[in-house]
């Protein structure tokens, strides 16, 4: 299927340290795709870029078969694209009913209440950001992406300081996402949980990145395997 | 205008509790100079608003809500006519309190 979010040949330097050369991102309707790659390669910076959030200094952003030459996530968001940060998504100012509510009015989005239930912070939706753990957090974050039903959601590091269990559930509610027919990106580095879910893994390494197609075909690639998984990963859900 | 209007209402509130607080700090430091906390220039005014504009705007980058402003899609211009909105209001409110009081 045609992409619907493609960010190509992307070059970004900060202080004239080059973090990304030439590296491309696609989001393909109906597909969980997965950015691994270690800590600094550049997954996160070519995620906002992707996004709006970050100028690239090279490179083009194609969002629903429109290139925007200076993209910002203002105009993809009307567009139909989500982008869930690595964290602070959520203003500790408004409590999380509000928040989720500003989506569902904004977009004609989902049920609010149904959406928190799905989470399991139904019983938070009254309190603000700073009175909840780092866990339902990340869960009102993910509330907020079912409120919105995006087209596209390009989502950084979202099992991040979560429980296991809680990935998994996560894991589950992403791949419904893609289920139903959103383009979804996600990274981080919970290579069990994700390879799970994950339709197509995507690595970021020396400043580019490299397709290597479904998680069964990713696993055995060398080079991943050497430099990022480890020798002694063991592929056994796949 | 509906579809915003939960977002807009939220941040009227916090234009206008920006301009009370610009407001309290200005009128003391004028009361301080020996002149009225109250009337103001127009320039003066502008100046108030200006100011309670940009407290507001700082307000949001610190409580680091741009990303989810960009994701409901509000326009950084639109959000500082939400927030110049009250401060003006009242600015032409006090001025006019100030010519009825004269």
């Amino acid at each position: 299927m045609k992409p619907i979010l493609a960010a190509d040949c992307v070059a970004k330097a900060f202080n004239g340290r080059r973090v990304l050369t030439s590296a491309t991102l696609r989001a393909v309707p109906g597909e969980l795709r997965v950015m691994f790659g270690r800590n600094g390669a550049g997954k996160s910076t070519l995620l906002k870029i992707a996004a709006g959030r970050l100028a690239p200094d090279s490179g083009a952003v194609h969002f629903a078969g429109r290139a925007h030459l200076r993209v910002s996530l203002r105009s993809l968001a009307r567009a139909g694209l989500f982008y869930l940060p690595d964290q602070d998504l959520l203003s500790n100012a408004f409590t999380v009913r509000r928040q989720l509510e500003m989506i569902r009015r904004r977009f004609d989005g989902g049920d609010v209440y149904g959406a928190a239930e799905r989470l399991g912070v139904a019983a938070q939706l009254d309190k603000r950001p700073f009175q909840l753990s780092g866990g339902e957090i990340r869960r009102a974050e993910i509330a907020a992406v079912i409120v919105r039903r995006p087209a596209c959601l390009l989502t950084d590091e979202p099992f991040r300081g979560i429980t296991p269990k809680d990935a998994e559930d996560l894991g589950r509610v992403f791949a419904e996402l893609a289920a139903n027919g959103a383009a979804v990106v996600i990274t981080g580095h919970e290579v069990s949980s994700l390879l799970g879910a994950a339709d197509h893994v995507t690595w970021c390494t020396s400043g580019t990145t490299y397709e290597l197609g479904p998680p069964s075909v990713a696993a055995q690639h060398d080079a991943f395997r050497r430099e990022y998984l480890g020798a002694s990963y063991r592929a056994t859900a796949l | 205008m509906q579809r915003h209007w939960l977002v807009f209402e939220a941040y009227l509130v916090r234009g206008a509790v920006c301009w009370l607080s610009t407001r309290a700090v200005v009128g003391c430091v004028l009361l301080l100079a020996g002149l009225s906390p109250v009337r103001l220039s127009a320039i003066a005014a502008f100046e108030v608003v200006a100011l309670s504009v940009a407290v507001s705007v700082l307000e949001t980058f610190r409580k680091r809500e741009f990303t989810l402003l960009a994701n409901l899609a509000i326009h950084p211009l639109a959000l500082l006519v939400v927030f110049a909105t009250p401060a003006i209001l009242a600015e032409l409110a006090l001025s006019l309190a100030a010519v009825v009081a004269r």
